[in-house]
């Protein structure tokens, strides 16, 4: 049925949260688990894995809120990391790699072509427009850090470049995607 | 310059992405702690992290929240209601952290729905009330369109078969007539033999241009086996005359091969696409001229 969107402030939301209230859960819920379920969609990239990791990772947040310290950053780069934690977890996992239509993450990089749309869900096209307006040797990295959860020595692995590079050039694909929404 | 290194070097996106190695997190943390520039600019990247993913949201099965919920332990002595006492707690302490949060809030301020409400609650309860109603109503209104729309749908399809059927009788009027009109062509009945008594067949056959029509009408349906072959006798001698099968719905009138010369017509059945000579024991109809 209609629920009204349950929206805190970030102290309101880490209190609740911290109390182990069912607010707190109905606000991040409400707040984040699009998000969430976007970064999670993007790296697992089939509909039923993506449920259950987007379901481990709120009984996750959940259950060590305890360690989340608010000095040390903002609750959404908490939850976002644990989110892609477990997506990649999700993504490496032997269950994921032995069905077969299932990329292999660690294998593959070379494979992924930024300007074949055939590896593009259709899901991913708001983001290929959007990246389409990156310079062609941060487009790459961008897509496969950002939103695909690979790390940057896999990257500089397979792609033949420096670490430091891939680095610089991360930054500087998400300062123009940055541009785009401010 | 050695933050502004620091910062170009992208080492705080990674930091952010929770890519880094326990030593560079530390060597990080420290340079945020003692560099303002680092640290807001840490800050730039976090939001902007949020913002991305908010941009990039796919919303998620609705089931999933209840499914989640019921894996979570609530703490249940503080009841629901108080995040009202939280939002109180949390006034001050959101005035004196408000400017480090502030592009956050700025950001949701679009979409921030108000906890606080000023409607008495009757008309809340009034307004719920008649919402429900139109809810159901607009159901119910919706089933009722969307029966009429099947038996519209019905109705065309009925009517379309009807249609077809119209033409077809008409066509097969139109060429009956056209043979019965037409004093060139000789109709023919084909009685049933002793042992297909009940079978009936007519040939129109037209001695000028030698053309050959069956109208099968009268003779039971073949199967996937057999087809009927009807034969012009022809000084004694049978000449296939061609194949054809009968359905068990109206079968139409059909033009078979030409024939010059014959004194008596023959219906036998065959195997599936006829035969050279006819199987006498299998003969259906015959006529004589």
């Amino acid at each position: 049925m209609i629920q009204k969107k349950l929206v805190l402030s970030e102290p309101e939301l880490i209190e609740a949260l911290r109390q182990r209230k069912k607010a707190g859960y109905e606000a991040l819920y409400s707040m984040y688990s699009a998000a969430l379920y976007g970064i999670i969609f993007r790296i697992v990239q089939v509909e039923e894995s993506a449920e259950d990791v987007l379901q481990e990772t709120f009984i996750k947040i959940w259950n060590s809120f305890p360690s989340y310290d608010p000095s040390k950053g903002r609750l959404f780069t908490w939850i976002m990391n644990i989110a892609r934690n477990m997506s990649i977890d999700k993504v490496r996992s032997k269950e994921y790699k032995n069905s077969s239509k299932n990329q292999d993450i660690e294998n593959n990089v070379n494979e992924i072509d930024i300007d074949n749309n055939t590896t593009y869900k259709p899901e991913h096209l708001g983001i290929k427009e959007l990246i389409n307006n990156l310079k062609p040797e941060q487009k790459k990295i961008v897509d496969l850090v950002y939103f695909r959860g690979y790390t940057h020595s896999e990257v500089s692995e397979e792609m033949g470049i420096p670490l430091g590079t891939v680095k610089t050039r991360l930054r500087t694909g998400i300062m123009e995607l940055r541009k785009f929404f401010n | 310059m050695e933050e502004k290194d620091f910062i170009e070097s992208g080492i705080l996106e990674l930091y952010v992405l929770d890519a880094l190695s326990l030593q560079e997190r530390s060597e990080v943390e420290s340079m945020c702690s003692g560099s303002a520039l680092v640290s807001a600019e840490l800050k730039r990247i976090e939001a902007s992290m949020e913002v991305f993913a908010l941009e990039f949201k796919i919303e998620p099965s609705s089931i999933l929240k209840s499914t989640i919920e019921r894996n979570l332990d609530f703490n249940s002595t503080v009841s629901d209601s108080s995040i009202i006492d939280i939002k109180k707690t949390f006034n001050n302490e959101i005035s004196e952290n408000g400017n480090s949060f502030k592009s956050l809030v700025e950001k949701r301020a679009s979409y921030k729905g108000s906890i606080k409400s000023n409607i008495p609650k009757y008309a809340l309860a009034a307004s719920i009330a008649l919402f429900l109603i139109s809810l159901i109503g607009s159901y119910s209104l919706w089933n009722k369109l969307k029966d009429s729309q099947n038996k519209y749908a019905d109705l065309l399809n009925k009517n379309a078969l009807n249609a077809n059927q119209v033409s077809y009788f008409k066509n097969q009027f139109y060429r009956s007539k056209k043979l019965i009109d037409d004093p060139d062509f000789k109709k023919l009945a084909l009685i049933g033999t002793k042992t297909h008594l009940k079978s009936l067949a007519v040939v129109w056959w037209n001695k000028k241009t030698h053309t050959v029509m069956i109208d099968p009408n009268g003779l039971v349906a073949t199967d996937q086996n057999h087809s009927y072959q009807l034969w012009a006798i022809s000084n004694g001698k049978p000449v296939d005359a061609g194949v054809f099968e009968v359905k068990s719905d109206l079968s139409s009138l059909s033009k078979l091969n030409d024939i010059s010369d014959a004194q008596a017509f023959a219906i036998t059945l065959e195997p599936k696409g006829g035969s050279k000579n006819p199987t006498m024991s299998e003969m259906y109809v015959m006529s004589a001229i």
